[in-house]
């Protein structure tokens, strides 16, 4: 069975002096194990809303989909079990130190192994082990980037959900958390991940669904996507299905 | 199942929640230290202000100019100037020269009123002053005492020629005798002061944690990772109101020990004298209804400070939020230091005001149990009706993700009373 | 300064302020209501309380062998006040007065225990008071008089021996019983006075008592005067109460606010200059500071119009024009001044949170002054005119009672002004500073921990010490006598906590407290210093006693504190020389000049470190000639490069300060050429010290 399983998955939201907002409207997708699944769209394509739906943040007004076999609407707390969140919006605690950081999700998010033998391999692994007992708050941008990403996998989820991660990074903190991504699926792990960086999505990503107005145009390969539209550059396919589309 | 409440979960998220705030000054100051060094503080600040304003006050030598003192009174002139508290002058205008400040006082010895039949030295006092003047005001008081003296041994002089003796002058004499003992007198006064400040220490005590844990999260975007957690919403809603609980009781309890600790040195100055009769104790089977008070007055103000600034989305905008409730908390106490005032049933009705009264009787030994009963169970189900509220809160979704404009109020008129149910997970 | 750029921002500024309807609402409205909800809670408290004793009817009951002489004379007090008495509740009028009710109690101390009488008399004939122990018949504590006892003890009130006693127990835990015996007691007194003077007339005296030297007075001030005397104490302290948290609102969040949003960077990339956003931002803080300042005032003069605050009877408020605008133009510059200090907290603080946590000891410091005012012995013609707010303060006293001295009130002007405008230019400079921007990241002192990390925690564990201090000095009875509490503060605080620092960041002991050699020479300084700073210091203390006098009685407690006279002379030596001459050098020049020798230039170091050693001497007029010996201790260890010059000074100091004490020589009374020569001794030694230097190594350049 695939992880992540969606079927006509929908959200729409209700805003006062709009009236009703759809910002998914009905998508059907799957995430094959230890791939990398892109959801490639604008801002405001509705690949935020879709990602929140999946990690359990937001409520489906239509539709369902799985998370290994949970459904996100009936057993939440297990889906976030499975997953692991990262996104720009997700925060990293002040106060706490990057040590007490990790160790705290692995103990909230149910780490089964030993805790403290998890936290210093995360240390050692993402070089954290200088500011490891500094406080959050003190760190630099690129400190919190490995920090956030060593809490995101402190309970060592199968699926990990990265929304829009390198938002904000410089090329070097960028590209590294590229190369973190790719090291991730090689340890077996499926990653959704969404992205409005061409680019990015052409490197990392096995398949890629092209997301717009809160639908999905297209999802295959890079390779389908080109045969099916003729065009070599992803930035020229993105633009044939959503012109097309419009 | 998805809703299942883990003790485990609660508390991981306590302890998280307890150590930053453990390593946030506003909130050490506030819930630890301003509690216990205020006072201390307040009494070098009082004490300093105390000795060094009645040391002025009273260091000054008042400048006395006399008039037409009688021959026969040449001791009043003596003695005022063997007492270093007077310095006698001379002046060619007194009037404007007390009007100047340049002189204090004026005593003009005239002679006896009109009708009084004549008595072999006797004279009335004429006291010119500026009651605008400290120093005026002091040297009239100092010399209406020395006056009022002088005609005391008068009159025993006087008394001695007619054969009356001393004794027969003063009739009897009359004592005060106080019978409370110095316990009963450190709590009365305990009784007066303790619960406002209580219950003013356990806002300030609860207010920075419950407003950080809510509005503070939110600006730091931090709560939606928290929403990200494998633990229900309801898990974490709990640990995060124990946390503000706690804080608000122990801000409470350690302002309460140290205010028993410092009480005597801060009333010293002030009382004086009386100081040393009085002993601030609290009985010790009051100790445990006390601290149960205290923990029930910190799950209401929390539970009402938190669902206030939970609608904030920044920290200022949530302290902007919670002043109003903040103020609305210790005004009512205010009205209760009556001296004496009864505990009523009816009072006992009345959340904040009963615990208030419930503290006052406990420290002073006195245990209504019917009317504590009451005060219990009202504050309990305060508490019930705030979870109950938040609950219904933490249904709404654009509640949750911060996308909802309005304010408490604002949210109790649409969505519980109106009817709204937009937005609902 | 382009005022039109000024402008800009402060229109920005306003703009912003007035959509946030919440900031308005709590710091507009809400005192609105608070302060007077709070008088008004007051008076309505102290109403109920009066009702209470007015209307109860008082219990009480009568033993003792002279039982009836004293219902007697209850009868006859009765009988010549207002007040009736009610043998039965039930015919108890309603008049104001005294209404009392005699029971009969077999045990009147359990009937008032219980709670059935409020209180009781005791009467005893003048045998059984005379046989009463000693403290029975103690008359009342004379007030102090000064060391001189002038007044004959015979003329203090006392019980003259075979006088029978009344004794009134009441219990003074119940308001009601304490108020009621107060009430017989001047009932009875009242009684006294008319029987005495019955009996003085019926022996034979010609003239009534009243009549005999009676004191009239006659006030020359006016009833507006003597409001004013009263009013224009506080005025000062109450205004700048309000204009801080007025000022507040804005303040905080103008800068610290800016820059945890990110506005502050954006702002400082425009073409305003730093002067100019600062001027604009205070601006803002000031009208704000003014117009919430202006509203609460007439909102609490309206609630005196509508007689819902109630002002005491004798009160005649006048506010001729002069007054009115002489009080706004000396409150003007204030506010400017209140805002420029908040305004450099909300510069210095890096959140909006830090500088609302600097604001709380800022505002109780800033009261301080504002109460100089309430100290009857300092005129506006003085030094205080220099001292910003406790200058407005004084000025203000003044002019409540009518007393208009121009030019002091201008110089009073100016200074605020200055001040002001020297609060605005630190603002700029800090706006200035690059670390402003970049401030919340860390550095390596707080991942490296240890020595690195020693300089940013020295200032925290100073004030914890202070607080210690002060609270165990103060509340562990155990520590109250004087060689406990040197043993206490030297060891344990002094002593201990720069040990535990040292251990704490891993300091190296030798570097932490300049344990280092010295030049030899030095030596000659250190000698001459001594006795010429004894005396310059105490010229010091004079100077300071022209602005700040210091009673007479406070100094001779001082020195009955440090100087027991039950403490062998040794051991006052090693009390007040030797142990602080250790301890405190290791604490302050040793530790704490350790830690703040990079953060601060040479001059500020040896003020700061100065003024901290002179605050941890307690009491308030010591902390200047303390202050200067710490500045002086300072220097020694800047120059010396080493801790055992200061210890030595410090010893030599504290030791000839005791023996010239014990002597009694008073160098307080020496002549003015005697310090002037001092001074130059002074000047003279410490030229050989600079001479001689062997500099304190790692200093800020």
């Amino acid at each position: 069975m695939d992880p992540v399983v969606v079927r006509g998955l929908a959200k729409t939201f209700y805003d006062e002096a709009r009236g009703e907002v759809p910002a998914v409207q009905g998508i059907d997708f799957e995430c094959h194990a230890g791939e990398i699944f892109g959801l490639l769209g604008a801002n405001g394509a509705g690949k935020t809303t879709t990602l929140r739906m999946l990690s359990t943040i937001l409520t489906p007004t239509g539709g369902s989909a799985t998370i290994l076999g949970h459904d996100i609407a009936s057993e939440p707390t297990e889906v976030r079990k499975c997953l692991g969140f990262y996104s720009a919006s997700t925060a990293l605690y002040p106060r706490l130190t990057a040590r007490e950081t990790i160790e705290f999700f692995a103990r909230i998010n149910q780490y089964a192994g030993d805790v403290k033998q998890r936290v210093d391999y995360l240390i050692e692994r993402f070089g954290i082990t200088k500011y490891a007992a500094a406080r959050v708050d003190k760190l630099s941008t690129g400190m919190k980037q490995k920090v956030s990403i060593a809490r995101t996998v402190a309970h060592d989820p199968p699926l990990l959900i990265f929304d829009e991660p390198t938002v904000g990074l410089d090329v070097l903190n960028a590209l590294e958390m590229q190369d973190v991504i790719r090291e991730f699926r090689a340890h077996g792990k499926t990653i959704l991940f969404s992205t409005h960086i061409m680019s990015e999505a052409e490197k990392l990503c096995d398949r890629i669904a092209i997301i717009h107005a809160g639908r999905i145009l297209a999802c295959d390969n890079l390779e389908g996507l080109r045969t099916a539209t003729g065009e070599r550059y992803l930035e020229d396919i993105f633009v044939h299905f959503v012109k097309g589309q419009g | 199942m998805s809703n299942r409440f883990r003790w485990t979960d609660v508390r991981c998220l306590y302890w998280r929640e307890l150590r930053s705030a453990l390593r946030e000054r506003n909130i050490v100051v506030n819930g630890i230290l301003l509690p216990i060094f205020l006072y201390p503080l307040l009494l070098w600040i009082v004490y300093t202000g105390i000795t060094f304003v009645g040391g002025q006050t009273q260091g000054f030598a008042s400048r006395v100019m006399l008039k037409g003192l009688p021959q026969e009174h040449q001791a009043l002139k003596d003695q005022l100037q063997r007492d270093i508290r007077v310095e006698l002058k001379t002046s060619g205008g007194p009037i404007a020269d007390i009007r100047a400040g340049d002189l204090d006082l004026l005593a003009e010895f005239l002679p006896p009123r009109d009708g009084a039949p004549s008595l072999s030295g006797n004279f009335q006092v004429r006291l010119t002053f500026d009651d605008s003047k400290d120093r005026s005001r002091i040297a009239r008081d100092r010399f209406k005492e020395l006056i009022l003296r002088y005609r005391d041994r008068y009159f025993e002089h006087q008394a001695g020629l007619l054969g009356i003796s001393k004794a027969q002058l003063q009739q009897f004499w009359v004592e005060p005798r106080n019978v409370a003992t110095s316990r009963q007198m450190g709590q009365f006064i305990l009784g007066l002061m303790l619960p406002l400040f209580l219950i003013i220490m356990v806002a300030i005590g609860c207010m920075y944690p419950a407003i950080d844990s809510t509005a503070g999260e939110r600006e730091k975007s931090t709560w939606e990772t928290s929403m990200t957690l494998a633990t229900p919403l309801t898990n974490i809603v709990a640990a995060k109101y124990l946390y503000v609980t706690s804080m608000a009781t122990m801000a409470g309890l350690l302002n309460l020990t140290a205010m028993l600790l410092s009480m005597k040195s801060v009333l010293a100055p002030i009382l004086g004298d009386s100081s040393d009769e009085l002993s601030f104790q609290i009985p010790l089977a009051a100790i445990p209804l006390i601290v149960l008070a205290t923990v029930l007055l910190a799950s209401f103000v929390a539970a009402g400070m938190m669902i206030i600034a939970s609608f904030a989305r920044t920290f200022r905008e949530g302290q902007a939020m919670v002043s109003p409730f903040y103020v609305a908390i210790f005004m009512p106490a205010m009205f209760l230091q009556v001296p004496g005032l009864q505990f009523t049933p009816g009072l006992a009705l009345i959340p904040i005001v009963n615990v208030s009264m419930v503290f006052r009787e406990a420290i002073a030994g006195t245990f209504h149990w019917p009317l504590i009963g009451i005060t219990l169970a009202v504050e309990i189900l305060c508490v019930v009706v705030a979870l109950r509220l938040a609950t219904i809160i933490l249904r709404h979704e654009d509640f949750l993700m911060g996308n909802y404009g309005g304010n408490f109020s604002k949210f109790l008129k649409e969505r519980v009373f109106g009817g709204k149910r937009r937005g609902r997970r | 300064m382009n005022w039109r750029i000024v402008g800009v921002i402060f229109r920005n500024e306003i703009r912003m302020l007035l959509r946030d309807r919440r900031t308005i609402a709590v710091g507009v409205l809400l005192p609105l209501l608070i302060y007077p909800l709070m008088i008004y809670a007051n008076r309505v408290t102290t109403r109920q309380r009066e009702k209470n004793l007015t209307e109860t009817v008082y219990k009480y009951a009568v033993s003792g062998s002279q039982a009836a002489q004293a219902r007697a004379l209850i009868a006859r007090g009765q009988a010549a006040s207002p007040g009736k008495s009610a043998p039965q509740r039930e015919e108890a009028d309603n008049s104001p007065g005294f209404k009392i009710e005699e029971i009969k109690a077999q045990n009147p101390d359990a009937s008032l225990k219980s709670g059935e009488i409020h209180f009781y008399l005791e009467a005893l004939s003048g045998k059984e008071a005379d046989a009463l122990p000693k403290k029975a018949a103690t008359p009342k504590k004379e007030q102090e008089t000064g060391s001189k006892p002038n007044i004959a003890p015979e003329a203090v009130p006392a019980r003259v021996d075979g006088v029978p006693l009344i004794l009134i127990y009441f219990q003074g835990d119940r308001d009601a019983s304490q108020a009621g015996s107060s009430r017989m007691r001047d009932l009875l007194e009242n009684a006294r006075s008319l029987d005495r003077d019955d009996l003085l007339q019926q022996k034979g005296l010609l003239v009534k008592p009243a009549l005999v030297m009676p004191v009239a007075e006659t006030n020359v001030a006016r009833a507006a005067q003597v409001t004013g005397s009263y009013v224009g104490r506080f005025l000062t302290v109450l205004l700048l109460m309000f204009l801080m948290s007025s000022s507040s609102i804005v303040a905080m969040d103008s800068i610290a606010g800016e820059k945890e949003r990110g506005s502050l960077e954006t702002l400082l990339t425009t073409a305003a200059k730093r002067m100019e956003i600062v001027a604009a931002k205070q601006l803002s803080i000031v009208s704000v500071a003014l117009v919430i300042t202006f509203i609460q005032i007439a909102n609490l003069l309206a609630y005196v119009d509508f007689k819902l605050v109630a002002l005491p009877k004798n009160w005649v408020i006048e506010m001729p024009p002069i007054t009115a605008v002489t009080l706004v133009l000396l409150f003007t510059p204030m506010a400017a001044f209140v805002a420029s200090i908040l305004l450099m907290l909300s510069a210095y603080a890096k959140t909006y949170k830090e500088a609302q946590l600097y604001f709380f000891p800022v505002n109780l410091l800033s009261l301080v002054p504002a109460l100089a005012g309430v100290l009857p012995g300092i005129a506006l013609r003085s030094a205080i005119v220099l001292v910003p707010i406790a200058n407005i303060s004084v000025a203000v006293r003044e002019i409540m009672v009518g007393k208009f001295d121009w030019p002091m009130l201008a110089l009073v002007f100016a200074v605020m002004c200055l001040a002001a405008a020297w609060a605005v230019r630190a603002s700029a400079k800090l706006l200035s500073k690059e670390s402003l921007i970049t401030a919340s990241e860390a550095d390596a002192a707080d991942f490296a921990g240890g020595p690195a990390l020693f300089p940013k925690r020295v200032l925290r564990w100073y004030g914890l010490m202070a607080v210690v201090l002060f609270a165990v000095a103060l509340n562990v009875p155990q520590l109250a006598t004087f060689r406990a509490q040197v043993l206490f503060n030297e060891l344990v605080i002094f002593l201990g906590a720069s040990a535990l620092m040292v251990w704490k960041y891993r300091l190296n002991v030798r570097e932490a407290w300049a344990l280092r050699p010295v030049n030899p020479l030095a030596w000659l300084g250190v000698l001459l210093a001594v006795p010429s700073g004894l005396i310059v210091a105490t010229g010091v203390f004079r100077l300071a006693d022209l602005i700040f006098p210091v009673p007479q009685r406070v100094l001779e407690q001082f020195g009955n504190e440090i100087m027991p006279k039950e403490v062998p002379h040794w051991q006052l030596f090693l009390f007040i020389a030797v142990l602080p001459a250790i301890c405190e050098e290791i604490a302050f020049r040793g530790t704490l000049l350790y830690g703040l020798r990079r953060k601060l230039k040479p001059a500020a170091l040896t003020l700061t470190v100065g003024i901290i050693f002179g605050l941890f001497h307690v009491a308030l007029f010591r902390i200047l000639p303390t202050a200067f010996l710490g500045v002086i201790l300072t220097t020694m260890a800047l120059l010396t490069g080493s801790i055992f010059p200061g210890m030595v000074a410090h010893a030599a100091n504290n030791a000839l300060s005791l023996w010239l004490a014990d002597s009694g020589f008073q160098l307080g009374n020496l002549s003015w050429i005697w310090y002037l020569s001092a001074a130059a001794v002074f000047a003279l030694a410490f030229h050989i010290l600079y001479r001689s230097r062997t500099p304190y190594p790692g200093l800020r350049r």
